[in-house]
């Protein structure tokens, strides 16, 4: 019978008899489970609050979590200082987050997708144009620009999504560029060329389905960085406004009352961090689903 | 070498100029400034007059070649408007407490990202590398003027451990600092890690073996090298997104940086502070990222001869 | 399966296995699977066979560098001590230092960020505890030895600045430069252009000679082999299928998958009949290895008894054998 090598054997090269994968499982479980409130909550919402977020109740202000002395399960999670219900203002909060990520995020690769097709299939001057401009954006910290657009534009909603796109779009853009350049060298593209297609056409037709698997990746991969974003933008005033809620709010409001009323901002940030999780998870998991069949293409 | 230091020089001033651009274009469209240097009940030709004085109507590059020419030659971004002093001396005068705090947050992150990352490799799948790596999740997934707040309430109002806020003694950078480099230890963390599988399992890596070497030389001379190379890479864009972060962690620890300076300047419509904030900070990550591309010229012999 | 040897051998390999774990902890794969061999100073040994059988492995199973989940067992012995039985620390005294290996790119073996120097004195200064003068002058005989013009200008270059040929010299004077009693080169010319081969080739028989190595050489171009071989062992699915001396093996080829290799071969006498003919099939999956000999299903010969029993060693001549139930007949 063979013997165990182990005592007497260096470790050697790992990659290929010891398994490289990671806990890859079919579906990312995990993942969907912190996902799925901000959904539930963002799609049916209104249905679901226990109480109006925005109905104040002086009544009722302050009240601390239900499993604490004073506390009242029908406000499970306590309420602010107007009485607000806090379950109810992160549901409410959930919905606007989930508006402005996805918003953004698709807005960002309506821009960034095609530019990047255009710098890597054109390559020249546009090219060099295009990631030049990235390059710049790039060099400025996202806070930064987005303080700079809101002091532009005021604070408010669109201050945020216009934000989120002008933030995301470059890391569309040099992704999808990296994919045209590999593209535009393939056989098929030629072989359009040569069949007179015009260039409108080749990039329609065959580049872009090619670079939609990536697309959708980094969309997904993009979706948590955004939720983030919204909530610094959030907290510093400049985004969502009262009183409208959005978890930023939320935490900002929880500050000045963080020694008394500590569960105004704890709450709103484990919901932050739930979901941003929940998407980090799902968007590194659907990375490496897609990457191998795209290599064995 | 100095091709390669020249090109990135160049670089880094183009952006320096776009930036300009963008604060120039961003301040304008904030609306006419002029409306509110005057009194409300202001004839129209007062408002016309105040307006030639600033320059406001002249063709929108001219009066952007102006802006360029103040900013550039006289580092003149106007009076602040809160402090009554020129912009440019209360930025100043705020900076160093921003780099203090970053400067801070940085080497603490790079320390813990680069250390953790090279222990979760080394122990690639097994418990240390399981937590370390869910760790890390959970710290690129939390906010981090979140996760200041819990800071200050568990180690400032409940233990007593530190200062809830304010700059002073050694013990008021503790927590800003720790916050701040939380999501960049955890990018670099990552990043570590898998260079350092990858360079681990190298064909050099496996030379080095077969020539008997022993395996810290290995693991610290040359496969950590080797990796650092992308973690170089990452950590310079860290830095922009160290900065900004800042600029929120300061408000949760009313720390007296660039941060605090900003959002109160916006607050108070304070423009020409706005502007000097802005284009400082943005000119001295230009040249932070200038110093790393220049740091990579020289880790690795391969870059200058591109 | 043994080679026997003239004098007193430096090495002797017995029954050596390796068996890793697939893919997600699949079947076991056999990929070194009883190999015998010695090998005496001054004796050059060409291992040949297609890529997968087990060659490489065979070279990492000498130097006992397989992965941690490997299974094995046989025995090594070099020079008279028995390598199977040693702690890790001892192991690591013992390569670069009595048991070298020459790899396959050089541009990829050398670090990129260190100098031709620095990775030519590590070994020097871990086994031989050299420093100084003495290392540098060390250095500049070897590099010379490897037939380097300007060997001190070439310390200070870095591996991205020198042609693959040079690579590979400054690799072999780094296998050799602690005077290994034997040398292995796995596939050492398959990453060089044709015209610097054969120069490379003549260095290794050069070293060899001078400094009496023990050579192993390792590839799947039969004409690589030939050429400075003086024996040669063919592997197969993990075996050593025929072996002997080489010309006897050249002249005489007992098993029919040698036979189809040396026709298959372009410097061999493939290229007089006109076309190239290729062995027909792919070689076996290791977890999956059939019933009877490896070979058979893709034999020319092959009749019921190869596809039942597993050939054993048969002698072909006193120092030729093949594992080949025709040898038998």
């Amino acid at each position: 019978m063979p013997t165990p090598h182990a005592t007497t054997t260096e470790p050697a090269i790992a990659a290929d008899a010891v398994a490289t994968r990671s806990s890859a499982t079919r579906w990312p479980w995990f993942a969907i489970l912190l996902l799925l409130p901000i959904f539930v909550f963002g799609l049916f919402g209104p249905l679901l609050y226990p109480h109006d977020p925005s109905a104040a109740d002086f009544s009722k202000a302050l009240l601390p979590p239900a499993w604490l002395e004073g506390g009242n399960w029908s406000y499970a999670l306590g309420t602010d200082a107007l009485g607000r219900d806090l379950v109810s203002r992160i549901m409410a909060g959930a919905r606007v987050s989930l508006l402005v990520a996805a918003v953004g995020v698709i807005g960002a690769g309506l821009i960034g997708v095609p530019l990047g097709l255009l710098a890597g299939y054109a390559g020249g001057w546009l090219d060099n144009v295009i990631m030049r401009i990235a390059d710049v954006k790039m060099s400025i910290p996202a806070v930064l620009l987005i303080i700079l657009i809101g002091s532009a534009l005021g604070g408010g909603l669109q201050t945020i999504l216009i934000g989120i796109i002008i933030v995301f779009w470059a890391s569309y853009a040099r992704v999808i560029r990296g994919e045209a350049l590999v593209l535009r060298n393939r056989p098929f593209i030629a072989l359009a060329r040569v069949a007179n297609c015009s260039h409108t056409r080749i990039l329609l037709r065959h580049m872009l389905p090619n670079v939609m698997s990536t697309a959708i990746v980094l969309v997904t991969l993009q979706f948590g960085p955004a939720i983030m974003i919204e909530a610094g933008i959030s907290f510093l005033g400049l985004g969502i406004q009262p009183p409208a809620s959005a978890w930023g709010l939320l935490i900002n409001d929880g500050r000045a009352v963080l020694e008394t009323a500590w569960w105004l901002a704890l709450f709103p940030g484990l919901a932050v961090m739930v979901t941003v999780l929940g998407a980090n998870l799902l968007g590194d998991w659907l990375s490496q689903a897609i990457d191998p069949k795209r290599r064995g293409a | 070498m100095l091709a390669y230091a020249l090109k990135r020089i160049q670089l880094g001033l183009i952006a320096i100029l776009v930036v300009s651009v963008f604060v120039f274009i961003a301040v304008r469209l904030s609306g006419d400034v002029s409306l509110m240097l005057v009194a409300t009940d202001a004839t129209p030709e007062e408002l016309a007059t105040v307006r030639h004085e600033l320059g406001l109507d002249r063709p929108l590059a001219v009066q952007y070649g102006l802006f360029a020419q103040r900013v550039f030659l006289h580092g003149d971004f106007g009076t602040s408007m809160r402090y009554g002093v020129p912009a440019l001396d209360v930025v100043l005068g705020r900076l160093p407490a921003t780099i203090q705090l970053a400067g801070l947050a940085f080497a603490l992150a790079l320390l813990l990202g680069i250390g953790c990352g090279v222990i979760a490799a080394l122990h690639r799948d097994q418990w240390p590398d399981k937590i370390l790596r869910s760790v890390a999740a959970l710290g690129q997934s939390t906010p981090n003027f979140w996760i200041g707040m819990m800071f200050v309430l568990i180690f400032a109002v409940h233990l007593g451990w530190f200062p809830t806020g304010g700059r002073g003694s050694l013990s008021s950078l503790v927590l800003p600092a720790i916050t701040l480099a939380i999501p960049s230890s955890a990018s670099i963390l990552r990043i570590t890690r898998s260079a350092m599988i990858d360079a681990l399992g190298s064909e050099s890596v496996n030379f080095l073996r077969v020539m008997g070497t022993p395996e810290r030389d290995i693991v610290w001379q040359h496969a950590l090298r080797n990796a650092l190379i992308p973690v170089v890479a990452l950590a310079g864009i860290q830095l922009g997104m160290l900065v900004g972060g800042a600029l929120i962690v300061e408000i949760v620890f009313s720390w007296p940086g660039l941060g605090t300076l900003l959002v109160d300047a916006i607050n108070r419509r304070d423009y020409s502070l706005i502007q000097a904030s802005v284009f400082v900070t943005s000119t001295f990550l230009v040249f932070l990222n200038l110093m790393v591309d220049l740091l990579f010229g020289v880790i690795d012999p391969r870059i200058s001869y591109r | 399966m043994s080679l026997p040897s003239t004098a007193k051998p430096v090495l002797e390999v017995r029954e050596l296995k390796t068996w890793l774990r697939g893919h997600d902890g699949g079947a076991l794969l056999k990929v070194v699977d009883g190999i015998s061999f010695s090998l005496a100073a001054g004796e050059s040994l060409g291992i040949i066979g297609e890529s997968g059988s087990g060659k490489s492995m065979t070279a990492m199973s000498l130097m006992r560098l397989t992965p941690l989940d490997a299974q094995g067992g046989g025995s090594v012995v070099l020079e008279g001590e028995h390598l199977e039985n040693k702690s890790a620390h001892e192991l690591r005294s013992i390569r670069g230092r009595r048991i070298a290996m020459i790899l396959q790119d050089p541009m990829v073996a050398l670090d990129p960020l260190f100098s031709i120097g620095d990775q030519l004195a590590a070994p020097l200064a871990n086994h031989l505890n050299l420093s100084g003068d003495a290392l540098e002058a060390r250095m500049i005989e070897l590099l010379t030895a490897v037939g380097i013009a300007a060997p001190a200008d070439r310390l200070e270059q870095y591996p991205h600045e020198m042609s693959g040929g040079m690579l590979q010299r400054v690799v072999s004077a780094m296998a050799i430069s602690c005077d290994p009693a034997v040398l292995i080169a796995d596939e050492p010319t398959t990453g060089l252009d044709v015209t610097v081969q054969a120069q490379f080739l003549d260095l290794l028989e050069d070293l060899q000679r001078r400094r009496n190595l023990a050579l192993i050489l390792i590839t799947h171009d039969v004409g690589v082999a030939v050429r400075i071989c003086q024996r040669i062992a063919v592997m197969y699915a993990g075996r050593i299928v025929e072996a002997g001396p080489m010309e006897d093996v050249l002249e005489r080829p007992a098993h029919p998958y040698t036979q189809l290799l040396l026709a298959s071969a372009p410097h061999m006498g493939g290229m007089q009949r006109g076309s190239l003919p290729t062995i027909p099939g792919t070689p076996p999956h290791l977890g999956r290895l059939p019933a009877g000999c490896a070979f058979a299903p893709r034999c020319p010969q092959a009749f019921d008894r190869c596809r039942v029993d597993t050939p054993p060693e048969f002698a072909v001549s006193a120092k030729h054998s093949a594992r080949c139930w025709l040898v038998a007949q």
